[in-house]
């Protein structure tokens, strides 16, 4: 993905025709869109029949600068850029029909159409290379970088009817089925996903009984143009349909049963299914079954199919008395996941089955204890809470056998347990708030060596015993540490993760930092730190240290992910230092400011957490959202 | 920097004109009212039905006009909104019959389990925390939809307070706008 050098960030030429559009558009706009508009009568601060318009307007000015992360080498960072964004969201309610919209405008600057910033770059680097874009302006969906310097796209719109007992939709509507071992298509703002249907969906609603029946096409988009680097291609839209009866017909006491169609392929695959759940036995205990069959279509010209079949159980025992309460989780999926398409970062993927992992815990490397096709496991969760001193206690461990190898981070089956325990403390002392929360845990993956079959070949055993039979190891940490006096709050948050892996066999390899190592153990360390201080509705700053030795970390994240940033890939520092500030002058307004180096990963700032790509240079944001 | 420039320029020409959706003002002084234009008009809320851990639907509509109403989104892997979720409860208590606060989860369904430990540890009523897994509830109500967003509607169904995120001491205006609300 390394394209051409790139020249050293000088001021360069900036042609104005789309961004400046953008601006004007923007500003046109602003006094248009008024938060939330009356379109009916108001009696005595009543709202009567009528309707209301809602506009939620969100415009970003991104001005991005680079530094050259490694001056001793001959690569250079790329050009600064700015972008601007425009997102429309308008929802118009009359009665009990509402109709909504999203809309984006995007557009970037410089671009190589503009000839002053085309000049630039062959003065750098001559006028007989190809020109690159300082910024690939990239809608969501977009399997192709856009080389142009604006985009406008209808991203969602939608026509709903509800009322009481009935509703329906037209359009873009998101879906869960269960307890989403079927179906799961949803807002993910976590991952930056947003995965509706486009279709029809209807739900009836009683005291007794629900009935819910839809019908659609996948219509993947990211949410954030600013994390563009999930890799949602515009897949050629899959077509889901389904549905579900729940029952209640005594109090505590629910049934469902569900179904769902895919066509995804020419291949049409189906799965049903079906759910109880007892609740408040002896007031005690609570009880949730679920379970399901897959059958896949087959090609009967094709030298590889799916399998036919395939399950998935799921359950759970809630009991709780006094300030404790205790959770038991098991599962049982077998070929259960393999409907799933996309980019090769994050697979769009049509169902999210419980894991029972802790959060913390998914790294790249163990991603398959979330995705297999061949595991069961349970999990045991205590957890005390003590109301007068505000103190929660838990302790959980995980045991599951998984059968599914996943390369190349592991081709072999492995027998996993995974305890961790927490603390959360709030302490109230005169004016002042504390308040600390803190988890430490340590998971084992003991491998074993799969049966020859489908997956894994004789030869292949050989190798799993030399290159891949190790056991791995990851002891994880993370502490949120907050004090609050009066209008200012200090937090310090921090996640720690060390990753270990011992090979049966000793092994050798480059590390991170270039030197060769021969033994039985490798792995790496991740650490994230940011402190921050906030005046609250008004400001936060906060400082980041970051530390990793990742193998799998680049210094920007992703690197080769389209749609990102690609600049040094073999930059071999593990240090990340920055700071930001965030301005709320007013609550529709943030003026956002960061300088430094960030890491890949998950940055939480503020309360508020993010995945972000990347990043060493200065950058800002303008948020204006009404 | 002259693309700057144009936009400083359009923004402070734009901010003006700003409606005021979030935290919206407690009654002007009377004096403040004739000078100033009217007030930002509240916006009303907008109805909804969802499936509770209790197992029954519940309708935003059942209760909104006859006690002032909270709705609270929240999330199991969100620590802001469990800081939060015992200040609420106090709320709750404090207030009796005439507020009602409802725990609306924007989780997965695959993370009802975790709702299910939650609700228990906080002894938070089964029929006052729903289950908004497809966000449809929480899209409508605000458009990034990222936990905790807190909404305070009065007994005239308008939202007169919608908060965004949360750190120790937000809850102090929270419980000012349901007392004024009251």
């Amino acid at each position: 993905m390394q394209g051409p050098k790139q020249g050293r960030g000088t001021a360069a030429g900036m042609p104005l025709k789309g961004l400046l559009a953008a601006v004007v558009l923007g500003t046109l706009l602003l006094p248009l869109t008024a938060g939330a508009v009356q379109l009916g009568e108001k009696k005595d601060g009543q709202v009567m029949s009528g309707g209301t318009l809602d506009v939620t307007q969100t415009l970003y000015y991104k001005y991005n600068v680079f530094l050259d992360e490694n001056p001793s080498d001959d690569i250079r960072s790329p050009f600064p850029f700015s972008e601007f964004i425009n997102r429309t969201q308008a929802d118009l309610r009359l009665g009990p029909f509402t109709l909504g919209v999203q809309f984006d405008f995007a557009a970037t600057s410089p671009t190589c159409s503009d000839s002053s910033f085309a000049d630039k770059y062959a003065e750098e680097f001559g006028a007989d290379a190809p020109c690159v874009h300082p910024n690939e302006l990239r809608g969501s969906g977009w399997s192709d970088k856009v080389p142009r310097n604006a985009l406008a796209m209808l991203e969602k719109v939608y026509l709903k009817y509800q009322s009481k007992y009935f509703e329906a939709e037209l359009g873009d509507f998101y879906v869960a089925v269960g307890r989403g071992l079927l179906l799961a298509m949803v807002r993910q703002p976590n991952i930056d996903q947003d995965n509706s249907l486009f279709g029809a969906r209807f739900n009836v609603l009683t005291r007794k009984v629900d009935v819910t029946g839809f019908v659609g096409f996948t219509n993947p988009q990211e949410i954030s143009q600013e994390l563009r680097n999930q890799q949602i291609d515009r897949v050629p839209w899959g077509l889901l349909a389904g549905g579900w009866v729940n029952v209640r017909p005594v109090k505590n006491l629910a049934l469902s049963v569900h179904g769902v169609g895919y066509e995804l392929t020419e291949l049409a695959s189906g799965a049903v299914g079906g759910s109880v759940s007892v609740r408040n036995i002896g007031k005690a205990v609570d009880l949730f079954f679920e379970g399901n069959t897959f059958i896949y279509g087959q090609d009967p010209d094709a030298e590889l199919n799916l399998p036919k079949t395939g399950y998935a159980l799921y359950g759970t025992v809630t009991g709780y008395a006094g300030p404790l309460t205790m959770l038991f989780e098991f599962k049982r999926y077998k070929d259960a996941q393999l409907l799933r398409r996309g980019g090769p970062v994050v697979p769009l993927q049509y169902n999210q089955p419980p894991s029972l992992e802790y959060q913390i815990a998914v790294t790249e490397d163990v991603n398959g204890s979330i995705v297999s096709n061949d595991i069961i496991g349970g999990r045991l969760q205590g957890e005390l809470f003590f109301l007068m001193s505000n103190t929660t206690l838990t302790a959980s461990v995980l045991g599951a056998v998984d059968q599914e190898s996943h390369p190349p981070f592991s081709k072999q089956g492995e027998v996993t347990i995974h305890p961790w325990v927490a603390l959360d403390q709030g302490l109230h002392v005169g004016k002042t708030d504390f308040h600390l929360q803190a988890a430490v845990g340590y998971r084992h993956d003991f491998p074993f060596r799969l049966a020859p079959g489908d997956d894994v070949t004789d030869e292949e055993r050989i190798d799993l015993r030399t290159e891949y039979l190790r056991n791995t190891g990851l002891l994880h940490w993370n502490v949120d540490f907050g004090v609050t006096i009066g209008k200012h709050s200090f937090e310090w948050v921090s996640y720690f993760r060390r990753h270990s892996f011992t090979l049966e066999e000793e092994g050798c390899w480059t590390r991170r930092n270039g030197d060769e190592t021969c033994d039985k153990d490798d792995g790496w360390i991740a650490n994230e730190n940011a402190l921050s201080y906030t005046l609250m509705g008004k400001y936060t700053v906060a400082l980041h240290l970051d530390f990793t030795d990742d193998p799998l970390v680049q210094s920007l994240g992703n690197s080769g992910a389209v749609g990102n940033l690609v600049y040094d890939p073999w930059f071999k520092s593990s240090a990340f230092i920055g700071a930001e500030i965030i301005i709320k002058p007013v609550p529709e307004l943030e003026i956002y400011a960061f300088g430094g180096s960030q890491k890949a990963g998950i940055v939480c700032t503020g309360g508020a957490c993010r995945t972000v790509p990347a990043f060493t240079g200065f950058k800002s944001k303008v948020t204006v959202t009404f | 920097m002259r693309l700057v420039a144009t936009l400083i320029l359009s923004l402070l020409v734009a901010l003006p004109t700003l409606a005021v959706a979030e935290d919206a003002p407690d009654a002007a002084p009377e004096e403040a009212a004739k000078e100033a234009p009217a007030a930002p008009q509240l916006a009303p809320a907008s109805d909804f039905t969802l499936p509770s851990m209790a197992g029954d639907n519940v309708s935003l509509s059942d209760v909104m006009g006859d006690q002032v109403v909270v709705l609270s989104f929240w999330a199991t892997w969100c620590g802001p909104c469990l800081k939060e979720m015992p200040k609420l409860v106090e709320m709750q208590n404090e207030f009796g019959d005439q507020v009602k606060i409802f725990w609306i989860s924007v989780d997965d369904a695959k993370d009802e389990a975790k709702i299910g430990a939650i609700t228990k540890r906080f002894k938070l009523p089964d029929d006052q925390v729903l289950k908004d897994f497809e966000r449809k509830v929480v899209s409508a109500y605000h458009k990034r939809g990222v936990p905790p967003f807190t909404v305070v509607i009065d007994k005239n169904k308008l939202k007169v307070l919608e908060k965004l995120g949360y750190t120790d001491g937000d809850e102090k205006k929270i419980h000012d706008k349901v007392a004024a609300s009251l």
